[in-house]
Order: C-alpha cells, then structure tokens, then sequence
C-alpha cells in the first residue's frame, strides 16, 4: 500500500517535471499556434459551409451579394464577440469599361474593418487584410477562409499584447475576386481619410503546403518588410520566398502608394492550392498545421511592427 | 411635330437612363450619362426649332439604340449561364425578376417608338 502511494506521487511529479520541461523547452510562440488551431478550424468551417453558425444556412459559396452579405455578417459578429467595433466600408465602383458601364449596374460591395487602438498615443497604423469572396459556386476554404483565419487569429492574439506602439487595421475585403474592388475601395478610403499607414499585409490561400515545407511566399514586399519577415521566419525555421507576383489586394494598395505587400503559399514556387477557385476548395483540403505555422511567423512579424514603433522597419 | 402621346413615350423612355447614368456620374464614369443626355438634347433642340423629319430620325435612331441595349442585357445572362468560367458575380447578380421588367418595359418603348410615329 504504502509502496504504491510512493510510486503514484512519484509518478505525478515525474509527470509535472516533464510537462514543465515541455513548456520552457519548446519555443513559446509554438505553443500559441496549436492553441489557434480549434478557432481556425472553426471559422473556416462556418465560412466555407463545412459546417453553418448558429441560425445561419451553410454557405455554398461567397459569389453572389446574397452569400457575400451572410458572410460579412458571420464576419461582423466574430469581430464583436472580441469585444472589437467592427464597421462597414460600402462603395459603388464603375465597371473596367465604360461601355460595360452603359449597359450594366456598377459593383457594390462593403468591405468590413475593425481598429485595435494602441495602447499609447499613436497616429500609424498596420493593416493587415485578406478578401472573404469566393469565385461561383466556390466554398473557398482555401482561397481565402484560410487568409481571413489567419488575421482574425492574429487579431485575437494582438488583443492581448500589453505594449500597442501603433494601431491595428484588419480588413475582410469584398470583391478581390472581380478586380479587386474591395480593397481599392478601401485604398481609396484610407487616402480619403489621411490616415497614416506604415505598411499593408494581405494574405491570400494560405492553406496548401503540398510538399510539407512550411514555405511561404513573401509578394513585392519592400526591403525592410522582406528583412523583417525573412529574420522571423529563420528563427522558426520556415523557408521564405520573395516574388514580384502583383495578383492580389496587395496590388490595389501598391497602386495608390502604400508599402503593401502580399503573403500566401508557393503559388509562384508551385506548390500552390490545386483546387483554387473550383467547387473542390472545401475544408477538407486545407493544411491546418502550415495555416497555424504561417500564422505565427505573421503574428510575430506584426507584433514586431505593433509594439516597436522607432525600431521597426 | 408628333402628339402628344408620342412624345409622352419618347421622353419617359429616358427617365430610367438617365438616373443610372447620374448614379454612374457620381462614381466618375461618364458615358452612361452622356449618351441618353446627347439625345434628351437633340430632341428638345429639334422640337424648338419645329424640324419635323430630324425628330422622327432622331426617334427612330433613339428606338434601335434601346433595342441594342435591351438585346445585350439580355444575351449577356444566355451566353454566361454556358460559359460558367465567366464569372462576374456582380453581373450575374443583374439577372433578376426587377432588371428582367426594365428590359421588357424599355423594350416595350422602343417598339411603340417605332410604330406609332404616325
């Protein structure tokens, strides 16, 4: 009796020491990502129609302005449960043709947005986005429910950072998918409003690593931007590509003169989502595991930005 | 100068056209203002100066331009319901009980803009 209480206390601190060895040996940060994973399962089941939110029909798709509408609301109501304002950004914009202009109705589209205010007086802002569109009849699990888990978990874990040296902007575009509307709707409203804004991070598919490599691919960022993320990723021992791909809402902003740069997988290296835009991107084919990866190494790169204002690039 | 009535259908085929194309204005895109605006002006210029034969061209011209924009709104929702690698949401957003109306209602103008100039 008394052997077996001895070698049961044994047991449960041999069995402390070791989870207490576990949590300072393993690097703190990746302990964060597989804490995400649950929420990022879930919000791409919701928004995909893996899965519906309550008193929600599952989404087949976020083409139509019907299905875009649930999904901006699916995407208001999970900025609030942060205890977060989120807003709507409507627009109207013409046609890429006046001729098509004459005989049909411009693009309408509201993208949504919410501030996460410094902790300190500050008049910068980082912006990250990622469109929550889909092309017809697409679920779009990976183009883009993967981009929108992604800054809604570093949004998520952004709250809880003591020191906010700059503002926060994260931005679910409409209408990346019909040339790239959303986001220079909203380029043209951050211009309107004068804000200051210190850099642009959209992401885009970041949900296919085919080849297991953790890579991802870093689109016309400027040479701070490429240094920053490159010096994140080799402490977390993930490959990063530089590419001068201009195919998404990056783009937009890089119009109208912001540092914005674009984030996703090997699309240029290959190794990109094979069911992209067809009604195959479902939630069974994202690579969770490289989505909780790539969020890290952004929720360090932003955190970097956020909380070091003289220093940061 | 054509009745009355006539020149009720005439100029009431324009009140749809021409508030797109102030809303299109708006956003600075012109062209869908200036056409149905060139026209409203061309009509109230002849009419001034009582040019009996430029109106009817004019109308006739005005009732075949309607016809066009009725006949592409239409063709457009047949050719993308086969070619589903055109997406454009937005457009295919167009095709709906409301746009359907507009488009038989104008064409409806154009047909009695073409036979009822007597």
């Amino acid at each position: 009796m008394k052997c077996t209480v001895i070698f049961n206390t044994m047991n449960q601190i041999f069995t402390l020491a070791l989870a207490c060895y576990l949590c300072l040996t393993s690097p703190p940060s990746l302990a964060q990502v597989w804490k995400y994973t649950p929420l990022q399962k879930e919000f791409i089941a919701h928004l995909s129609g893996y899965s519906s939110s309550t008193a929600q029909p599952k989404l087949k798709a976020r083409s139509s302005s019907t299905e875009r509408a649930q999904a901006r609301r699916y995407l208001i109501a999970r900025i609030e449960e942060l205890g977060l304002e989120a807003k709507r950004q409507a627009y109207v914009q013409p046609n890429i043709h006046p001729l098509i202009d004459l005989f049909f109705d411009p693009f309408q589209g509201a993208n949504v947005y919410t501030i996460l205010p410094a902790t300190q007086k500050s008049e910068e802002y980082v912006l990250i986005g990622a469109h929550f569109d889909t092309e017809l009849n697409c679920p779009g699990a990976i183009d883009n429910g993967s981009g929108l888990a992604l800054i809604y978990t570093v949004l998520h874990q952004m709250r809880s950072l003591q020191v906010r040296k700059r503002n926060l902007i994260v931005t679910f575009f409409d209408q990346e998918e019909e040339h790239l509307n959303g986001s220079r709707a909203f380029a043209q409203f951050l211009k309107d409003e004068k804000l200051k804004i210190h850099s642009v991070h959209t992401f885009d598919t970041i949900g296919w690593d085919g080849d297991g490599d953790k890579a991802v691919e870093l689109e016309s960022p400027s040479p701070a931007l490429d240094t920053l993320y490159r010096r994140v990723a080799k402490q977390m021992n993930i490959p990063v590509y530089t590419t001068k791909v201009n195919a998404s809402d990056h783009e937009a902003f890089r119009d109208y003169g912001f540092n914005a740069m674009g984030i996703t997988d090997e699309y240029a290296g290959g190794d990109f989502a094979p069911y992209k835009d067809t009604p195959q991107d479902t939630y069974d084919t994202v690579n969770f595991d490289f989505l909780a990866t790539s969020t890290q190494l952004v929720y360090e790169v932003i955190k970097t930005l956020i909380s070091h204002e003289n220093d940061a690039p | 100068m054509p009745p009355k009535p006539y020149r009720v259908i005439l100029y009431s085929s324009f009140i749809y056209l021409l508030f797109r194309g102030l809303r299109y204005a708006f956003i600075g895109s012109y062209l869908p203002l200036w056409i149905p605006a060139a026209f409203l002006l061309y009509f109230i210029l002849v009419e001034l100066l009582s040019l009996r034969t430029w109106f009817r061209v004019g109308s006739i011209v005005w009732a075949v331009f309607l016809c066009f924009w009725v006949f592409i709104r239409f063709l457009t929702p047949i050719l993308m319901a086969f070619s589903p690698q055109v997406t454009e949401a937005h457009i295919r957003d167009q095709f709906n009980v409301w746009q359907f109306s507009l488009n038989l209602g104008h064409l409806a103008l154009a047909y009695l803009l073409l036979t009822k100039r007597k």
